[in-house]
């Protein structure tokens, strides 16, 4: 188990800089609170509603879509810098993936996801 | 850059040996795709293709039976054990689909993706029976738990099957964590995720009071037992085989745990074989605590998915003595059991589909009053059912306590299957308390016809003559069971 | 020409038969497609068998003794324990496949007709076929196992058979009480083959595997590696359920009764297949009574029970009214003749007077519920007289088969009854005394079976037809309710309703239609053809160069061969004594014939035949009481000890499960208390749990 110690100790120390710093602004920093101050900052104009407004609900099935096409682009990149080596089967194994993702392209749009209205 | 180019040179036999997932995964596309461009009406196009590439994945696991070895850097498995899990859970999933028709079509949730999540759930399964890394074992049981959390709140017009979906997916990740946490300290303590790896480093090294790799097993018993639905991490088998939708809650019951004994059963009885004094004494206690609250709870249930949960809870129970027994005849009579369940688990929910309404109001054991003489038929299949869940003889249930329990015997568990028995007698008071309803009680209401759902019925056929073959029959069985035996590991 | 299976296929048939029937009988079959379905699958099942049989017949005479094995699928295999569910076609069991579906046949042909519009039409044939595989399985099995699953299963159909007209109490309760005491026998049959078992365990070098199969068992006896006590303890148990199944003495008490209740058919069926189970049972396990046979007092326990059965059944037979139970007596007393010959190792001889019983017997079971349905479920024979002109064809079939059963030549009853009573009079001194039992017992049936038949086709009877059944218009109408001394429910009930639906009520008794007749008359051929054609004395011939011969015997020699004594050839009687011998038994049943015209003949006045002193006879018309004996002795006692049962189950077996029940739902309502629905408390558990787990492998191990 010793050997495991310099671990515990890194961890200790850096939960100890993370909670160090908040614990320390937050006991050291002068406190003023007035409701201006209080209010989220909305470009120096009165917040006109609640900021913890619901997002609608297209907008997640746009993110999540992004996020993963932009996944098979990052994962493009490290198999182009190799693709040479890995030769045919490579390519292969590149062309199955993006068949798939082909796939779910295709089924987000007949699904309409990609519609706004 | 060498383990690339060992890559390239990948034998194309490997690929076989993974045949039956790939084709279940072309096929989950297939639907996906042909969902598309089907109209409403043709709908059950898809279950009848799902159903054929069901039989395919079978057919090509019928063809690697008896092959053994490791492909994908050590990362799948081919060995009989694999192959009969497999077998099991492809029956599960067809029987699943084969109901699934009727009963989606009744709900109003009758979508495409229901299919393709059932199969690329069994695809996980699949893998889970076929992993021979911790880290695979954990990427199928992800595969396999996201399709089914979905499964379970497929019902989006019912609150209860949302709750069920959401309580399922929470209360997983929460024990998925567990699970690769148990793998990371095994890492730890070992330096290998493969099985093979861990199985030799655990020969050589005999690992006396190593603190990391006992948390590791732990954190893994966790991991697994949530799965399987072990006491205490079953809490959440009632609430989501209740509200899951009636064929989910049947494929949950029965394939997922038949997956996770699967990976259970390897991980501990293979890989961890060499530390299993350590491990044994927890799985026993964990045993008894499981079946005995499975049964003890089961009897003051009234609703009849409640009930088979906490039934489903007992089995696992007896399931862990077959770990905890840690020998490979043991593995056989679990892998034996496992099919004789899965027959069963199907059998039975197919029979509460046909009971249920639109909606599902909570379905009681009221509502089994007088059944029996208004549907022989149906009476009868119930007979063989509770018998069989019960384990009397000469059901399937009961050849498969039998061998699981002489297992156990063989490895001087004997107070151990003394409890199992006595566990089992009590589950005879609520098994047959059904039957006692069916056919001693007048009917509470004047008669519903019963719906003519054909391929219910022929789900519960087949799984009737499965448990009176396996029942009366079981020589083959056994036999085939007792040849699924896991690769040995640690010997390369 | 075969096929692999082929006997499984055997068997197969009429169970498909009774699944199809149970399934679709009643909804889509409906009356008379049932009976077809039915019919089809028993006859299929027939052909079959003779296909199997001439199989056997080709292949040369050393191999047929071990005879066509179809190992259908290896049943039960535990450690040494291995049970094949495999079947077995010797000679032996061909003779009884034969009888079983040919007979068989033709009963499902003839129940057509009877049982027409019974409102339960297809089950009855449900359970017929399913009989009928039952009984293939317990002829076709090759051990032990498989043949207690088919009596067991006979037992089952019996049963319901019986009990088929369950709403009369009468068949009913002698539904029960066959089962019942079938069960006593059963216990018997079930300690032998589990002594058996032990026996071979024994016997059997370690490690070897036990199959139970009756060629293992014998070559496991006939080498002498049980010890003799053994196997005549084994043999005991083994007749003592065979007394059971076959009725006799002293558990024949439920065969009269369930033949007076319940259909002809259903009695037929016993009579000619059922019963004789426990005749086929000793002559397939011969080795083991040939090896240590239990003798008492000289005479073995067999030959002695089966004669002392004949004779006794035979009295009873004298006296009674019901004809159903006369020929329910007189299959026990045959059944006797029986036991007798395999007793004294005249297992051909046995097996011989089995096949013929099973014709002669079969057509005048037939015959009487020819009547019956003729008269309308009429059963009381001094109600009858004068049928010989109303019904024409069941009265010349009922009289070759009394001819035949009577033992008057050449009909099939004299040869084999014949051959039985010479291998009783050539079994040492004890064996004279049963052939004189015999003997006398051949007289009593020819006596008995002539006064039936003289009284129910031959003269008046002694009331006046329609008078009793009230149909005819000319006749004050009377209640067809009383018009029977056991009217217990003969005319209550679906049969008698349908009997009135399809317009059969009352008036003048009317033959019955072409296809009960047909089958009488096929079995009247066989009662007359039957005995010189498979059984005919080798001595005569020898003497006479007829070309005749005993086929029966040349056909089981390859199954009984090394049990020593085999037949008539054995050659230990001289001609004079074998002719000697078989004037006694012709002068026997002609001495019956004489009495019974001499007491029943035509020109008596229909008043006076009934008041026979003999007829009087409390102690025979009672049937000696042996059911009142039963009932004082075992019944009551038994009631006693189920009361006493009764009490200890109630105040301490239950007050034990119902604290168990206490404490089993006490734990599950304290469980469920944590069940609470609340997500967190399920993640609360599980780091509980995982806690637990944690702190034990880190700090226990």
């Amino acid at each position: 188990m010793i050997q495991y110690l310099p671990i515990l100790i890194l961890l200790l120390i850096a939960v100890g800089i993370a909670v160090g710093q908040i614990a320390l602004s937050n006991f050291l920093g002068p406190k003023k609170p007035t409701p201006e101050k209080n209010a989220p900052y909305e470009c120096g104009i009165i917040p006109a509603e609640d900021a913890r407004k619901g997002v609608w609900v297209r907008f997640y099935l746009i993110g999540m879509l992004f996020i993963l096409f932009d996944m098979e682009t990052v994962f493009l990149y490290p198999w182009a810098v190799i693709y040479r080596r890995l030769g045919m089967f490579g390519l292969m194994e590149m062309a199955v993936f993006l068949a798939i993702l082909l796939i779910g392209y295709v089924y987000a749009w007949k699904k309409g996801a990609l519609t706004w209205d | 850059m060498e383990a690339i180019e060992r890559m390239i040179n990948l034998p194309s036999s490997s690929f076989q040996a993974i045949a039956p997932e790939i084709i279940l995964v072309l096929g989950a596309l297939f639907i996906l795709v042909l969902d598309l461009f089907l109209t409403r009406e043709r709908h059950h196009y898809l279950q009848y293709f799902s159903l054929a590439f069901i039989a395919l994945a079978g057919w090509y696991t019928a063809q690697l039976w008896g092959d053994t070895g490791f492909h994908f850097y050590d990362m799948i498995i081919v060995d009989n054990f694999r192959l009969s899990i497999a077998y099991t859970i492809l029956i599960a999933a067809g029987m699943t689909i084969l109901m699934s028709g009727p009963y989606i079509k009744r709900e109003e949730v009758d979508l495409g993706e229901y299919y393709c999540l059932t199969l690329l759930a069994t695809v996980g399964m699949l893998f889970m029976a076929a992993a021979a890394d911790l880290i695979m074992i954990f990427v199928s049981l992800e595969t396999m738990s996201i399709g089914v959390y979905i499964l379970a709140a497929f019902q989006r017009y019912r609150v209860a099957s949302n709750e069920a979906g959401l309580k399922y997916l929470l209360i997983g990740s929460f024990a998925t964590s567990f699970l690769l946490y148990g793998i990371a300290l095994v890492y730890a303590a070992t330096g290998h995720t493969d099985l093979d790896g861990i199985s030799r480093f655990l020969t050589n090294n005999p690992p006396a009071g190593d603190k990391i790799l006992y948390a590791g097993i732990a954190m893994l018993v966790v991991g697994f037992g949530f799965k399987v639905a072990a006491f205490p991490f079953h809490l959440w088998t009632p609430d989501v085989y209740e509200g899951a939708p009636t064929s989910i809650t049947a494929f949950m019951a029965a394939g997922v745990k038949v997956a996770a004994f699967a990976a259970f059963a390897r991980v501990f009885m293979s890989a961890l074989h060499p530390v299993h004094d350590q491990w044994a004494p927890a799985l026993y206690w964990l045993a008894i605590l499981t079946m005995s609250l499975g049964n003890l709870v089961a009897v003051t249930q009234t609703n009849i998915k409640r009930l088979l949960a906490y039934s489903s809870i007992a089995h696992a129970g007896y399931l862990l003595i077959g770990i905890t027994a840690g020998t490979s005849e043991a593995a056989s009579a679990m892998v034996f059991y496992l099919a004789a369940y899965t027959l069963m688990t199907m059998g039975v929910f197919a029979v509460v589909i046909y009971l249920g309404h639109k909606g599902e109001p909570n379905l009681t054991l009221y509502d089994f009053a007088g059944l029996g003489y208004r549907y022989p038929l149906l009476g009868f299949a119930m007979v063989v059912l509770m018998m069989s869940l019960a384990g009397l003889p000469p059901t399937a249930g009961f050849m498969a306590k039998f061998y699981l329990f002489r297992a156990a015997i063989r490895e001087d568990l004997v107070w151990l299957v003394v409890i199992a028995v006595l566990n089992s007698v009590v589950s005879v008071y609520y098994y047959l308390g059904i039957l006692v309803r069916m056919f001693m009680n007048p009917p509470e209401e004047e008669g519903r016809a019963l719906p003519a759902y054909v391929p219910v019925g022929v789900t519960l056929a087949v799984s009737i003559a499965g448990i009176i073959l396996l029942g009366i029959f079981p020589t083959p069985w056994i036999d085939a069971a007792q040849r699924s035996v896991m690769v040995a590991l640690g010997m390369r | 020409m075969t096929f692999p299976h082929l006997l499984f296929f055997i068997i197969l048939l009429p169970f498909l038969g009774a699944l199809v029937n149970a399934f679709w009988g009643k909804r889509y079959l409906r009356e008379p497609n049932a009976g077809r379905v039915a019919v089809l699958f028993a006859a299929g099942s027939f052909a079959l068998s003779v296909l199997a049989v001439m199989n056997l017949a080709q292949m040369p005479a050393a191999q047929r003794g071990v005879g066509i094995v179809d190992r259908v699928y290896p049943w039960i295999y535990m450690g040494r324990f291995q049970i094949d569910f495999s079947l077995t076609l010797d000679p032996l069991s061909a003779v009884m496949i034969l009888v079983v579906t040919g007979v068989g046949t033709l009963i499902h042909i003839y129940a057509m007709g009877y049982m027409h519009g019974d409102p339960l039409y297809s089950r009855f044939f449900v359970y017929l076929n399913l009989f009928l595989g039952s009984m293939l399985v317990l002829v076709l099995g090759s051990n032990f196992i498989l043949l207690y699953v088919g009596w067991e299963l006979v037992g089952a159909c019996s049963y319901l058979l019986i009990g088929f007209w369950f709403e009369r109490v009468s068949a009913a309760k002698a539904g029960m009480k066959a089962f019942v005491v079938n069960r006593v026998g059963d216990y018997g049959f079930a300690i032998g083959i589990f002594l058996t078992f032990v026996a071979m365990t024994m016997a059997l070098p370690p490690g070897a595997p036990i199959e139970m199969s009756f060629r293992q068992v014998s070559e496991v006896v006939a080498a002498g590696a049980v010890p003799m006590i053994t196997v005549m303890i084994i043999c005991l148990l083994l007749f003592w359920g065979a007394t059971g199944k076959s009725a006799q003495i002293p558990l024949y008490v439920w065969l009269a009764d369930a033949m007076e209740g319940p259909t002809p058919v259903s009695a037929l069926i016993h009579a000619a297949t059922m019963v004789t189970a426990g005749i086929y049972m000793i002559a397939r396990t011969h080795v083991l009574f040939d090896y240590a046979t239990p003798t008492i007092g000289g005479f073995p326990v067999v030959a002695l029970i089966g004669a002392l059965t004949a004779i006794f059944a035979a009295s009873i037979a004298l006296v009674q009214y019901d004809i159903k139970r006369v020929l329910a007596y007189s299959t026990i007393s045959q059944l006797g003749y029986m036991f007798l010959a395999v007793g004294v190792g005249a297992y051909v001889a046995g097996i011989f007077h089995l096949v013929t019983h099973a014709f002669f017997k079969a057509c005048l079971f037939l015959g009487a519920g020819s009547v019956m349905h003729g008269l309308h479920n009429e059963v009381d024979m001094r109600k009858m007289g004068g049928l010989k002109r109303y019904m024409p064809k069941t009265h010349i079939t009922f009289a070759i088969a009394t001819v035949a059963i009577a033992g008057i030549p050449p009909l099939a009853g004299f040869f084999s009854k014949d051959q039985i009573l010479a291998h009783a009079f050539e079994h040492g001194t004890s064996g004279k005394i049963l052939w004189g039992i015999g003997l006398v017992t051949a007289f009593m049936t020819s006596f008995y079976m002539f006064r039936m038949y003289f009284r129910v086709f031959w003269g008046e009877p002694e009331i006046a037809y329609g008078q009793a059944q009230g149909g005819d218009p000319t006749v004050p109408h009377q209640n067809p309710a009383d018009h029977s001394p056991d009217a217990e429910g003969h005319d209550v009930g679906r049969h008698s309703e349908a009997v009135q639906a399809h317009g059969h009520g009352g008036g003048l008794p009317h033959e019955s239609p072409g296809n009960m007749t047909g089958v009488l008359w096929a079995l009247a051929i066989l009662s007359v053809v039957g005995g010189f054609l498979l059984g005919f004395p080798e001595f005569i011939s020898h003497a006479t160069g007829l070309p005749f011969g005993h086929l029966l015997e040349g056909w089981l020699v390859p199954v009984f061969h090394h049990g020593g004594q085999t037949g008539h050839e054995a050659g230990h009687l001289s001609l004079a004594v074998e002719l000697l011998l078989m004037g006694a038994s012709i002068a026997a049943a002609l001495l019956g014939l004489a009495a019974a015209w001499a007491l029943y003949g035509p020109a008596k006045a229909p008043q006076f035949r009934s008041a026979q002193g003999l007829e009087r006879t409390g102690f025979l018309q009672g049937k000696y009481y042996i059911d009142e004996l039963y009932n004082a002795v075992i019944v009551r006692p038994g009631y006693v000890l189920a009361r006493i049962s009764d009490g200890f189950d109630r105040y301490v077996v239950d007050m034990i499960v119902n604290l168990t029940a206490f404490f089993v739902a006490f734990w599950g309502e304290v469980f469920r208390f944590f069940q609470s629905g609340y997500l967190r408390w399920y993640a609360w558990g599980m780091l509980g749990g995982a806690t637990i787990l944690l702190a034990w492998f880190v700090f226990l191990s």
